[in-house]
């Protein structure tokens, strides 16, 4: 039961931008840290599981007001994934055997290595950036559709018809 | 392939998906002729698109947590020696206190869900100091806890060795009995954490472990709410939702009506297997009820049925409304006045020590609606379910509305928060209505201070006009106002002898209840509270001697409960107070032909009454029934007296004085007592109307030294005090019938002192100046007559 909603709650940033979801980045190394360290040869996650530890951690503090888990998730989703490919690199570079870092398709079975999947979704990026955040949130923001259709103001339809033809391109690219 | 070719690919591909699947293929060959690349480029998408279920498009809910963090070697001064279980919550380690001050071995709780900064790690500290102090056999003891420097918030906690219950119950065999006796102690131990206000927010069976040395260990108590005190508006909650309320599904804070309904759950899971058995049924259905206010009040109330299922008798979920059932608490620890004064006092203090923490929380305002909530559920606590179950204890007027007062007085600090809501300003409201009701009410348990209760609600009606006012006449407004009206009423009627303004008042109710029957027609308390206006302004009429002016209301009475009947289908829980209703009006529909057509004329309707309570007696057994199905008798009995029927009025007393003997092996409340010696009264006028004077005789003194002693006990009771001239009066024409004119007159003489003496103290209802006086003073004219002193 909310008594007294709204009170302390006033002062929301009504615009909060990524420069201010910059001030998280240390704390999402953290995380990602946290979530990597491992001694096992092989590491399985999923980026989603992240970002959802992100969400509770980051929205507890006190510093930004967020709007809401979505919004929060889809602003964070590249802070993020830069925060967790820095964390495997700089794991990489100090271990020097190069553990594979696995990364678990939320949902799926495939497995495959985060930096290859990065890269793939990098060169998306560079060839159509429309198509690729629709990846970048679904992967790395765990949102739904209707959800990623929302933060990017376009209809539920073409979301999802964008969402096929990455995946395809994603799945072929892989492949090779 | 150039990058021009991969984005016309990836276009083309998108058409394609888009595309009528008998054309698509068509399609595309024309729009690649002479491009073999972008074709290749094309199709190799497609044969991509077969294998999309690899990645699938809807993202699974939120996972389990994260299990390959290694775990830190130490936490605080205690070291983490293995991994014994994990659940959403986080994972468990046996830890041992390693500091060298001493050695214990310890369950250690590390929580995913971490990184309290600043102020919530401020609040996890405070919830941790309260959980601590909680010390019961049956709950595993909280010991320490803290943040360690990598950011996770850990509890330390007893070990216990031992199988969740349902693992215990299914390994060992237990049989239903066993596993209800389990249930018992459990229920037990969660009473005694809410009694200090904590609740467990997170029943479930694995919560609850079997240990082979101390038998049943609540694990966790406290756990859930103090993570879920973290302010988070969208992440999971702790509890699990098999087990959690709906109200906690929805997100409010937990409440012990929550701990009730997981209970309820747990039973269900732990007794699937066995035959359905009915009064088990009623027993989780009752836990488990969707409202929380249909649930039992307490765990002790569901333990007390438990234990009524163990030992064979019929299960108050079954056959009792919820007021009583709430009784059960007071009623379990009810061996003297001395013990349930004990407990509902430290109810009164967990109350204090509760508000003092909400006040003190107040910056930590998330924690603090917790509290709020908490605070503010056993305060309504105190003012109803407490206060209604005492009034079936002799004595406890005084505790009562000490109770009531208190209760209220927290929920008023409550109130004056900046934001209280609305529906804490209307309880209490209904807060100062209630105290007045326990005041001022002329039953046979008030206080009899009418002043007092006049008091209160003078405060608490125009606090009920002002929020129906500002509700634009909400139907729950309304409906409290109806029912402060008619309390009002009764008491300026009785006590005040005012029956002018009590029809007034009366007249009110009806017409604030009225308009909720229309505009709700299932709303069992609009039809409650309309029919206690009609049937109130009927007694007054009956009470005044106006029989004429009863049909009127009367009927409307018995419309409203025609109505009811059709749109409200009995349930258990009110099917004792309807017939009570009903069997009360049948009685004032007796009386009315009694005294405006004739005695025997009378007859049919007060034994439709006896018909109407011993029915219900039957199905839902009641103290309360037993009470009215006695007074009926007694009703009959007399009308057969009065028509020298001699036998049959000495036969129809005795039936009756059986059933209120009954009842007081029920209980030994004051109206059970009170019903006995009324009853063994008109068993001694029936023997004497069969001419058996000596035993006469001999039974009347033995039930006026009762009453007497019943009205010093209780100085507070009005009704108690009233009955010692009221029974006083047969006793002397006994005497006279017997032919001992002159002992008779005294005793006319002792009622006539006893009369002056309460009317000095306390006034004298109408009814009693009317008709009870007016009589007395026939019979001492006699005694003037022929001379005989009468003092």
């Amino acid at each position: 039961m909310v008594v007294a909603d709204g009170k302390d709650r006033a002062v929301a940033v009504p615009a909060a931008n990524e420069a201010l979801l910059a001030l998280c980045y240390g704390e999402l190394r953290n995380i990602a840290r946290r979530v990597l360290r491992s001694d096992g040869a092989q590491l399985q996650l999923q980026p989603t599981d992240l970002a959802h530890e992100a969400a509770v951690r980051i929205m507890h503090l006190d510093r930004i007001e967020w709007q809401g888990r979505t919004h929060f998730l889809a602003m964070s989703a590249r802070v993020m994934r830069q925060a967790l490919l820095d964390e495997v690199r700089h794991r990489k570079a100090a271990k020097r055997q190069q553990p594979e870092v696995l990364t678990l398709w939320p949902g799926g079975e495939a497995a495959v290595p985060l930096d290859l999947f990065d890269d793939a979704l990098e060169r998306l990026f560079a060839l159509d950036a429309d198509r690729a955040r629709v990846v970048e949130l679904r992967f790395y923001a765990g949102l739904t559709m209707p959800e990623i259709a929302g933060t990017l103001d376009i209809s539920v339809s073409t979301a999802e018809r964008r969402w096929r033809t990455a995946r395809a391109w994603l799945i072929a690219a892989l492949d090779s | 392939m150039g990058d021009d070719t991969q984005l016309a690919a990836l276009d083309l591909f998108e058409a394609w998906l888009e595309a009528p699947a008998d054309r698509r293929d068509h399609d595309l060959a024309a729009q690649t002729r002479d491009q073999p690349g972008l074709l290749a480029a094309v199709q190799r998408l497609i044969r991509a698109e077969t294998r999309a279920g690899m990645l699938p498009t809807e993202p699974p809910e939120p996972g389990e947590p994260i299990a390959e963090t290694p775990p830190p070697e130490r936490v605080g001064v205690y070291r983490l020696i293995r991994l014994i279980g994990s659940g959403g919550m986080g994972l468990v380690y046996r830890g041992e206190r390693d500091d060298g001050v001493y050695t214990r071995t310890v369950a250690v709780k590390l929580i995913r869900r971490s990184l309290f900064s600043g102020r919530a790690a401020a609040q996890f500290a405070e919830e941790r100091q309260i959980l601590a102090k909680l010390r019961h056999p049956h709950i595993a003891q909280l010991f320490d806890g803290g943040v360690t420097p990598d950011g996770e918030s850990y509890i330390v906690m007893e070990l216990i060795a031992g199988l969740a219950i349902t693992d215990h119950c299914d390994g060992h065999g237990l049989d239903r009995r066993e596993r209800m006796r389990l249930m018992r102690d459990v229920c037990d131990a969660v009473q005694f954490a809410h009694q200090q206000l904590i609740v467990h927010a997170d029943i479930k069976p694995s919560n609850i472990v079997i240990d082979d040395d101390y038998g049943v260990k609540l694990l966790d108590f406290g756990i859930a709410r103090m993570i879920d005190a973290v302010p988070d508006a969208d992440a999971p909650r702790a509890q699990t939702p098999a087990f959690a309320s709906p109200q906690q599904a929805a997100g409010a804070a937990p409440t012990p009506a929550d701990d009730i309904f997981a209970l309820g759950r747990v039973i269900d899971a732990l007794t699937l297997e066995a035959p359905v058995n009915r009064e088990l049924a009623a027993v989780i259905a009752c836990a488990t009820a969707p409202l929380p206010q249909d649930r039992y009040g307490t765990a002790s109330a569901l333990s007390a049925d438990i234990e009524r299922w163990l030992q064979g008798q019929p299960v108050r979920a079954l056959h009792a409304s919820r007021r009583r059932t709430a009784a059960m608490f007071v009623r379990r620890h009810w061996l003297g006045v001395g013990v349930a004064t004990v407990a509902v006092l430290a109810l009164v203090a967990a109350v204090v020590i509760s508000t003092t923490l909400y006040l003190r929380a107040e910056a930590a305002r998330r924690q603090s609606e917790a509290r709020f909530a908490e605070v503010r559920q056993l305060s309504g606590y105190l003012l109803t379910d407490v206060t209604d179950a005492l009034q079936h204890f002799p004595g406890t007027s005084a505790l009562r509305h000490d109770l009531a007062d208190r209760g209220r007085s927290y929920l008023e600090t409550l109130s004056r928060v900046p934001g209280a809501p609305l529906d804490m300003r209307l309880e209490v409201a209904r807060g100062y209505a209630t105290t007045a009701d326990i005041l001022g009410q002329p039953g046979l348990q008030s206080l009899g201070n009418p002043r007092a209760a006049k008091r209160d609600l003078a405060i608490a009606e125009p606090r009920l006009r002002q929020l129906l006012a500002e509700t634009h006449g909400r139907a729950d407004v309304a409906l409290a106002l109806a029912q402060a009206l008619t309390t009002h009423a009764a008491i300026v009627h009785v006590t005040d002898n005012n029956p002018r303004l009590g029809a007034q008042l009366f007249e009110q109710a009806c017409a604030l209840a009225s308009p909720v029957v229309v505009a709700e027609p299932r709303n069992a308390a609009a039809y409650t509270a309309q029919f206690r206006c009609r049937l109130g302004l009927a007694s007054l009429y009956d009470y005044e001697g106006r029989y004429a002016d009863i049909v009127p209301p009367l009927d409307a009475a018995f419309a409203t409960l025609r109505a009811f009947d059709a749109a409200v289908p009995v349930t258990p829980n009110d099917a004792v107070d309807r017939a009570m209703g009903r069997g009360n009006a049948l009685i004032l529909r007796g009386d009315t032909q009694y005294y405006t057509v004739s005695k025997a004329s009378s007859l049919p309707w007060y034994r439709a009454a006896v018909a109407t309570f011993a029915d219900a007696q039957a199905k839902y057994p009641d103290g309360r029934l037993l009470e009215r199905l006695a007074w009926a008798d007694y009703n009959v009995g007399s009308v057969f007296g009065e028509l020298n029927q001699s036998r049959e009025y000495l036969e129809m007393i005795e039936k009756g004085l059986a059933t209120a003997n009954l009842m007081l092996t029920f209980e030994k409340s004051p109206r059970a007592w009170r019903m006995v010696t009324m009853l063994r009264m008109q068993r001694a006028v029936a023997l004497g109307s069969v001419r058996r004077f000596p035993e006469a005789i001999k039974e009347a003194e033995a039930a006026i030294q009762t009453i007497r002693s019943l009205a010093q006990r209780r100085p507070d009771d009005f009704e108690a005090a009233r009955a010692v001239p009221v029974d006083l009066r047969p006793v002397g024409e006994l005497y006279w019938k017997a032919g001992q004119h002159a002992k008779a007159c005294r005793v006319f003489g002792q009622v006539r002192e006893e009369w002056r003496l309460l009317a000095s103290k306390r006034g004298v209802t109408g009814f009693d100046s009317v008709d009870e006086l007016k009589f007395l003073q026939r019979l001492l004219d006699r005694c003037t007559a022929e001379r005989l002193p009468t003092a």
